[in-house]
């Protein structure tokens, strides 16, 4: 990474290399105990210093003492919100989708955070989401890899961020990587139906099938794909997309045609729901290949002029 | 040959889990006018050793020790029993969440403690909140967060925002039209994070639709479209629903028509139906239920 990029022209996504070098580098070493146990230790001084007497002087030491607790304690909560603040910042700029400022901010933030577990894991779940929609694929994986390796194999998160790594891998043309990982979390997304989870498998999928040339699977895999990807919000386009390509794909060739004949209507329709939640020119970035629908008479969905 | 005998297993039956009291505004502050109570007399004591423990030592070291002993017991007591229903209110959020009836036994036992901090008992009571906006007791709820608002709440400072949603949307539920606008003029004047900001458009855009005010629900429609889509997807669609309502009465036909079509491709299908139904037109649930990890 151009290590910390001052404006989003500037900014270069780092390797995948760097991002793990960086992620092993401030990996968390959990807290430090002599800091809890600090302020027992100066009530212990105060105790003996009340019961000794030294000198006059002397005498307002334990005072000073627990003045100097009650600061030390109030800076550090200061401190530790402060760190929640920042770390809430790179949350809401990731949620934002302003990618290059939140991987900046995340980039600053994780050396502070190696004594703050939960946040620790936030922030580099929020650099890999990032980096993952920035197209830095590798360094995204890299970022994936060293979550799932801390986290239990059944834990919902880890489900979760296997499905989201198994999606970069099939965007560089991993397949075998990919299948094996998706074959792995079938199982475990069955656990989670009606989920972003399920819905993410499903996604993913779809990106297999399209990607490996297999469009007749595509079309005629089993369920409602509109009730299967519901959960992704607006993010179920893409699967849409995926579909009205799959379709699009198997219908002119007609010795390709499956047996329940999806026709160009069909291809028209997914595309046009596709369209309905995100703008083409977002979906051809993430799928380059859907730009041939630029090239085509199917029209997207057209946005009312009140937008 | 032994023949084996039955065990006899005696099964306790497990207790009943114990619902919270109703709220009582009375008892509540007579519970902060005892913790307080509480926390003076130890401050006092601990001010008061300091300064006369060197007079204590010279007529006797017993005595002393054992006035140190008595602080440190009365000291230790407060802090305890606080932390103890600290470490609780974190794990309190997801049991409630999950399993809600032992919740809110588990919450009935922590409202009991004293003496316990101000920030702490707040925090508590912020949670029952939750719990009777989970269990439709919308009048209750808006009671609490009422009276939790109108106290100095130091650092628990940072639940003001959700309290004021909760409230908010008690009150829209309720009709209380006039209630709802006082509370979203205060939330106005508030910084919020984000997952709160976006509670508050669901608020607002709510208290703007009941209120006939359609031509404000469609001003920067694209920008709150925008933010709509960062919410979860039966949210996202309500939310689409309801700009469709007002593009409805604003006469904007085409708007109208698009929204309505990716609320029917956001929402579950029952969902959808309900809320062009009006069952539920002013009510989306699970709006408010996060607390935007409180």
């Amino acid at each position: 990474m151009t290590a910390t990029p001052r404006d989003n022209t500037a900014f270069t996504p780092p390797t995948a290399r760097q991002v793990a070098d960086f992620l092993e580098r401030h990996t968390l070493r959990g807290g430090w105990r002599w800091i809890t146990l600090l302020p027992f230790v100066l009530l212990g001084l105060v105790a003996i210093l009340l019961f000794a007497s030294f000198g006059p002087l002397a005498n307002l030491l334990p005072l000073v003492l627990v003045i100097l607790i009650l600061a030390g304690s109030s800076w550090r909560l200061r401190w530790m919100r402060a760190l929640e603040a920042r770390a809430v910042r790179v949350q809401e700029l990731t949620m934002t989708r302003h990618y290059p400022q939140a991987l900046r901010h995340a980039w600053r933030l994780l050396p502070d955070l190696r004594s703050q577990n939960e946040w620790h894991a936030r922030t580099v779940i929020a650099m890999a989401h990032c980096l993952d929609r920035c197209g830095a694929f590798e360094a995204a994986i890299a970022a994936y890899d060293f979550l799932i390796q801390r986290l239990p194999q059944d834990h919902p998160g880890a489900v979760h961020l296997n499905i989201q790594r198994a999606m970069a891998q099939l965007l560089t043309d991993r397949l075998a990587d990919a299948d094996d990982a998706l074959r792995r979390m079938r199982g475990s997304a069955d656990a989670h139906p009606g989920t972003p989870i399920s819905a993410g498998l499903r996604l993913a999928q779809l990106a297999q099938q399209v990607r490996t040339n297999h469009f007749i699977e595509a079309v005629q895999q089993p369920g409602d794909l509109v009730q299967e990807l519901r959960p992704l919000g607006v993010d179920a386009g893409f699967g849409y997309a995926l579909m009205a390509l799959a379709h699009h794909r198997v219908v002119p060739d007609g010795s390709e045609r499956p047996p329940d004949q999806p026709t160009v209507d069909d291809a028209v329709q997914w595309w046009r729901r596709a369209t309905l939640l995100l703008p083409p020119s977002a979906l051809m970035a993430r799928f380059e290949e859907l730009g041939q629908f630029a090239d085509l008479p199917v029209a997207a969905m057209p946005w009312p002029e009140a937008l | 040959m032994t023949q084996a005998t039955p065990e006899t297993t005696v099964s306790t039956p497990e207790a009943p889990p114990r619902a919270c009291p109703a709220f009582n505004p009375r008892h509540f502050r007579r519970q902060l006018q005892l913790d307080a109570l509480a926390r003076w007399i130890v401050a006092l004591a601990i001010i008061a050793f300091v300064i006369f423990s060197q007079a204590a030592m010279a007529l006797s070291m017993w005595a002393s020790i054992l006035l140190a002993a008595a602080v440190l017991v009365l000291w230790m007591r407060l802090t305890t029993v606080s932390a103890r229903a600290w470490l609780n209110l974190r794990e309190l959020t997801p049991l409630l969440e999950e399993q809600p009836q032992e919740g809110e036994s588990r919450l009935a036992e922590n409202l009991r403690l004293w003496p316990l901090h101000r920030p702490v008992r707040l925090l508590l009571y912020h949670r029952l909140a939750m719990v009777r906006h989970r269990q439709s007791r919308f009048g209750e709820t808006s009671a609490i967060c009422a009276t939790l608002l109108s106290q100095r709440m130091g650092t628990a400072e940072r639940v003001r925002p959700h309290l004021l949603l909760l409230m908010i949307e008690s009150r829209l539920i309720e009709n209380d039209l006039w209630g709802a606008y006082l509370g979203l003029v205060q939330l106005h004047r508030m910084p919020q994070t984000l997952v709160e900001s976006l509670q508050h458009l669901a608020m607002q855009t709510r208290y703007e639709i009941a209120a006939g005010y359609h031509h404000l629900t469609l001003e920067r429609i694209a920008h709150k479209l925008a933010m709509v889509e960062l919410m979860p997807a039966p949210q996202c669609g309500a939310m689409h629903v309801l700009f469709a309502v007002a593009a409805e009465h604003r006469g904007q036909r085409d708007l109208a028509s698009w929204l309505h079509q990716r609320a029917q491709l956001l929402c579950e299908p029952e969902q959808y139906q309900a809320l062009l139904n009006g069952e539920s037109f002013l009510r989306v649930p699970g709006l408010v239920t996060a607390t935007g990890g409180i």
